[in-house]
């Protein structure tokens, strides 16, 4: 801690402020910021150097909080033993209290009660244990012997801190307002909040912070994740049936090769047709742009509409802009019945790619 | 330097991060009040609030809780609107499918535990804000904004009732609705409405007044079902999301979250 106590004497405005509030959340004694003049002022008690030598932990704050640096002060440097005297000196005279809504900054400074009456120990000194019942509190002030008694009363400092119990005395003392207050108590609390702030966030701190919040990010975000993607897949569908019974095996035997069964074409979106050695389901989707060709009989292709592809009736594209033959859908027989199941597609990538529909799933052999 | 650390620089040192956070890590009070100002989130708050604000017996953080109930009402609502079609055909079959086979389709039920209970949290903290007097000058402007959002909740949970489709449903916003017929020059059994005519002709009838507008009928059918829906998931969460930013921008610029007395 600095050898020295700094109080400041004088506070003002330089031009820039932004209204936003900062400074009068921490010392609403001294700032008043003013939204339609569109800046911050010093209230009139605050022109005060008295005045503002108990206030200068608040005012150094709301200096270092304020984001445009527009609040100025002076301060002068006094050796702590002298800084109770200033203090004292500002609390004696100034009895008058401004009317301003001083009353919101009315705490019951609690660490006032620990100080002892007599030898004042400064900030360090703020935990020590009060002292003993027996040993008659020295402080001729009756408002510092109350606190003291508080103090040492069963219960300590909680006592204060719940004013339903603590004595009338610390009641009354609470009520007060801080201008008001013994000079012992007010000092005491200056050297407290002079305090340095607490220090900058060690490797370890943010190692243990990121942790903390890598686990938590983690632990939620996942399972919400993974929840999400599980409720956006629906278990009940209402679509058609991918598979698609057409009769039995022996009307499609019955086709000729190279002859093509319309009667699934709208219901079922496929062309059963007959090859040499084999049956097989056709899309009807072109594989140009997706049109519907047409299959015409007498010049035994498909013909699509849009841009003039021509399949062979095995599907091969042979004309037109179509890169690829028509895809073909699984089928197989089940209990005589030929079955096509439209989940499952076998593409063949060029003219000459027609090995796919080797696969065994892909035809129904002759 | 570690790998870790050089990755770690090269994205503290990118353009997209310098972009997002820009004032470094808020170590001092300085930084901390300039990251809620120059965040367009947080700016809606007070840079700094008073501690006494803020206690959980002096506030009952019913606002807050509100806040967040409103929050997560947006959230599951959201996901329930990926499985419920507003349609006589669907609506009831859906919010049953929700319960039956949807995977955690107990977001329905969350979403009306959540609307009892912003309900319930937001008289609450009407009546903490009237019982401290924050709604006192400079702050009564914020209390007439509080008022309406309070309206607007109400609205949304009677909205949202006739979604599921059900016996409970239809009856209660029949019940409801059948209120507005009593509106003062609005409905058609109001008060003097029967004043409201041109050369004996009413103007306003069972066919024209404001129970017919909210029901888009003259009884609770399908065209009730689709504007309660579209009140209840668009058009009062559109209002009622402008009015929070509203709310919460006032407490700042009103001086910050009231103090105890």
């Amino acid at each position: 801690m600095a050898a020295t106590v700094q109080l400041v004497t004088k506070v003002w405005i330089a031009p820039g402020c932004i209204v936003c509030d900062a400074c009068e959340t921490t010392a609403p004694t001294v700032f008043e910021v003013k939204h339609d003049d569109g800046t911050c002022i010093i209230r009139p008690a605050a022109l005060d150097a008295e005045f503002c030598k108990p206030l200068t932990p608040d005012i150094i704050q709301a200096a270092e909080e304020c984001p445009v640096d527009v609040i100025k002060f002076e301060t002068i440097e006094v050796p702590p033993e002298q800084a109770p005297k200033f203090a004292a000196a500002a609390a004696l005279p100034k009895s008058e209290a401004p009317g301003e809504p001083a009353a919101a900054k009315a705490d019951p400074h609690v660490p006032a009660a620990k100080t002892d009456a007599g030898g004042h120990g400064p900030a360090k000194a703020a935990p020590e244990k009060p002292a003993p019942r027996k040993e008659p509190a020295k402080s001729t002030d009756p408002a510092i012997a109350a606190l003291i008694e508080a103090a040492t009363f069963r219960g300590g400092a909680a006592t204060i801190l719940k004013s339903s119990a603590a004595p009338a005395a610390v009641k009354e003392l609470q009520k007060t307002t801080p201008d008001k207050l013994p000079p012992d108590a007010r000092q005491a609390r200056i050297i407290e909040k002079s305090k340095p702030q607490k220090s900058e966030p060690t490797r370890r701190d943010l190692l243990s912070a990121g942790l903390a919040w890598g686990v938590m990010g983690i632990g939620v975000g996942l399972p919400s994740l993974l929840g999400f993607q599980r409720f956006m897949m629906p278990n009940v569908l209402e679509e058609p049936e991918p598979k698609v019974r057409c009769g039995p095996l022996s009307k499609f035997t019955d086709m000729q090769p190279g002859d093509v069964n319309e009667d699934f074409k709208f219901s079922g979106k496929f062309w059963v047709i007959r090859e040499e050695d084999r049956i097989a389901a056709l899309s009807i989707v072109c594989t140009h742009l997706g049109c519907i060709p047409s299959w015409l009989p007498n010049d035994r292709k498909f013909k699509c509409p849009c841009h003039g592809s021509g399949f062979m009736p095995n599907g091969v594209n042979f004309e037109g802009p179509a890169p690829r033959p028509l895809e073909r859908f699984k089928i197989y027989v089940e209990q005589g019945q030929v079955v096509v199941d439209r989940s499952k597609k076998f593409l063949a990538m060029g003219p000459n790619d027609t090995g796919v529909w080797v696969d065994p799933d892909a035809s129904i052999p002759v | 330097m570690s790998v870790i650390g050089r990755v770690g620089d090269y994205i503290r040192g990118s353009q997209v991060w310098g972009s997002i956070f820009r004032h470094g890590i808020p170590r001092d009070r300085r930084t901390r009040a300039m990251a809620v100002l120059s965040n367009v989130f947080l700016h809606l708050h007070p840079v700094a609030v008073r501690k006494s604000g803020i206690r959980l017996s002096f506030t009952w953080c019913m606002g807050g809780l509100t806040f967040f109930l409103f929050l997560a009402e947006t959230v599951s609502g959201v996901l329930l609107m990926f499985y419920y079609r507003p349609t006589v055909e669907y609506a009831y079959v859906d919010i049953q499918g929700l319960r039956a086979h949807v995977t955690l389709g107990l977001l329905r039920e969350i979403h009306r535990w959540g609307a009892h209970a912003m309900v319930i949290a937001i008289w609450l903290h009407m009546l903490r804000v009237f019982l401290t007097g924050s709604y006192k000058p400079p702050r009564e402007f914020n209390w007439g904004v509080g008022v309406i959002l309070l309206v607007l909740t109400l609205l949304l949970s009677f909205t949202g009732y006739l979604l599921p489709w059900d016996q409970l449903a239809i009856w209660a916003i029949t019940v409801g609705s059948n209120m507005a017929r009593a509106t003062p020059f609005l409905g058609h059994e109001g008060p003097g409405a029967s004043l409201l005519q041109v050369a004996g002709v009413p103007l306003v009838t069972a066919g024209s007044d404001a129970r017919f507008g909210l029901l888009a009928g003259t009884f609770v059918g399908p065209n009730a079902l689709l504007r309660f829906y579209v009140l209840h998931c668009v058009f009062i969460p559109l209002v009622v999301t402008v009015l929070i930013a509203v709310h919460f921008w006032r407490i700042r610029k009103d001086g910050g979250i009231s103090g105890p007395l």
